[in-house]
């Protein structure tokens, strides 16, 4: 979504064109005269629920490899850092209602992280530490 | 999945391709055959070429790229590469991707199209082959599925004995014209694989009509 509608938007809002593939894709898309540009392992875990909207929340980390397809050597491009992303699904008719679940689900993690769109940087929420601490304390007294 | 054997209507020197032909195939099958018919089906056949854009662009990309959505399998799309031997199945949103990455674009597209029939353990789809756009007829096509086996080896016998029987039919009316039988290549593609599967549906319609 492009113009000054979506600039002020907090959350960014594009088109996604998902399919499953079958195992040689890969060499399909080379006999096609595609060439491949990079190679990223994403890992970690993502997180369903519905708040407004049907949002996945993904913490993963990338990492990249020294050989083609080589999981096993991959190593961490930002080490220590994850990568925590916030997504819904919209169609035209209902994406406004998404975008205010997205933003409010954001605003309900700021103690912990902030969160924009991409390509902008919000830095490190300064409540961090204290609200993971206060997370944590809060966890291990119910499970006593 | 069962087998599925194709025939092409060709017809004799000097006759041409009409309708009227399709439409007594349907009618054979259902009085002589003893068919049911059982509702539509539709299969398309896309053509692909490259979008160059420029003379930098490499010149062997592939002139044989087609894409097929299959009557049985609707939520899939198979993408093939002859030259290559290659099949790719995908979901069917994989055509908007390629419509975005716009890399190729779809040249021509060919619609078969026509009526299916239960008989026993058969299924049998007569229908017509033009292009999507138009109402030209360019060809007739029948599709002859045994259901109970999904081994190409163990029901040849069978499907030829149906393709006799049927082809002794079309000779006692005399049409101007036969069915001739496409010769599936699946042994020559996959010799390790002697069951059927969907992917070798796909190659069917690029076997079947090669340009």
């Amino acid at each position: 979504m492009r113009g000054a509608g979506a600039e002020q938007m907090s959350v960014l809002v594009r088109t996604i064109v998902e399919s499953k593939v079958g195992h040689n894709v890969l060499r399909f898309f080379y006999s096609l005269g595609y060439k491949l540009d990079h190679e990223l392992l994403k890992e970690g875990f993502a997180f369903r629920f519905q708040r407004g909207a049907q949002i996945t929340v993904t913490v993963t980390s990338a990492n990249r490899m020294p050989k083609l397809h080589a999981t096993d050597e991959a190593v961490p491009v930002t080490p220590g850092i994850q990568l925590v992303e916030i997504t819904a699904p919209a169609a035209a008719e209902n994406y406004n209602e998404v975008v205010s679940a997205v933003s409010s689900f954001s605003e309900y993690l700021a103690p912990l992280l902030h969160l924009s769109k991409p390509g902008i940087s919000a830095g490190t929420a300064p409540t961090a530490a204290a609200a993971a601490s206060s997370l944590m304390s809060n966890s291990r007294a119910k499970t006593l | 999945m069962p087998v599925k054997w194709l025939m092409h209507w060709q017809p004799h020197q000097g006759a041409t391709l009409n309708s009227q032909i399709l439409t007594e195939a349907c009618q054979c099958v259902e009085s002589q055959l003893g068919g049911a018919k059982d509702g539509r089906w539709k299969t398309a056949l896309t053509f692909y070429r490259p979008m160059l854009r420029d003379a930098s662009t490499p010149g062997d990309l592939p002139r044989d790229f087609l894409g097929i959505a299959l009557h049985d399998h609707p939520g899939s799309y198979f993408f093939l590469l002859r030259a290559h031997r290659l099949i790719l199945q995908a979901d069917s949103s994989i055509q908007s991707l390629m419509e975005k990455l716009q890399s190729y674009k779809a040249r021509v597209v060919l619609n078969f199209e026509g009526f299916q029939y239960r008989l026993g353990d058969f299924q049998v789809r007569v229908g017509k082959c033009g292009p999507s756009l138009s109402e030209a007829l360019r060809g007739i096509m029948m599709e002859v599925e045994y259901l109970p086996l999904s081994s190409i080896e163990k029901s040849r016998q069978i499907l030829e004995d149906f393709f006799d029987i049927w082809q002794d039919i079309v000779n006692r009316r005399h049409w101007p014209g036969h069915f001739i039988l496409i010769e599936t290549k699946f042994c020559r593609l996959w010799p390790s694989r002697p069951l059927y599967s969907s992917t070798y549906s796909g190659t069917i319609c690029q076997v079947a009509w090669p340009n």
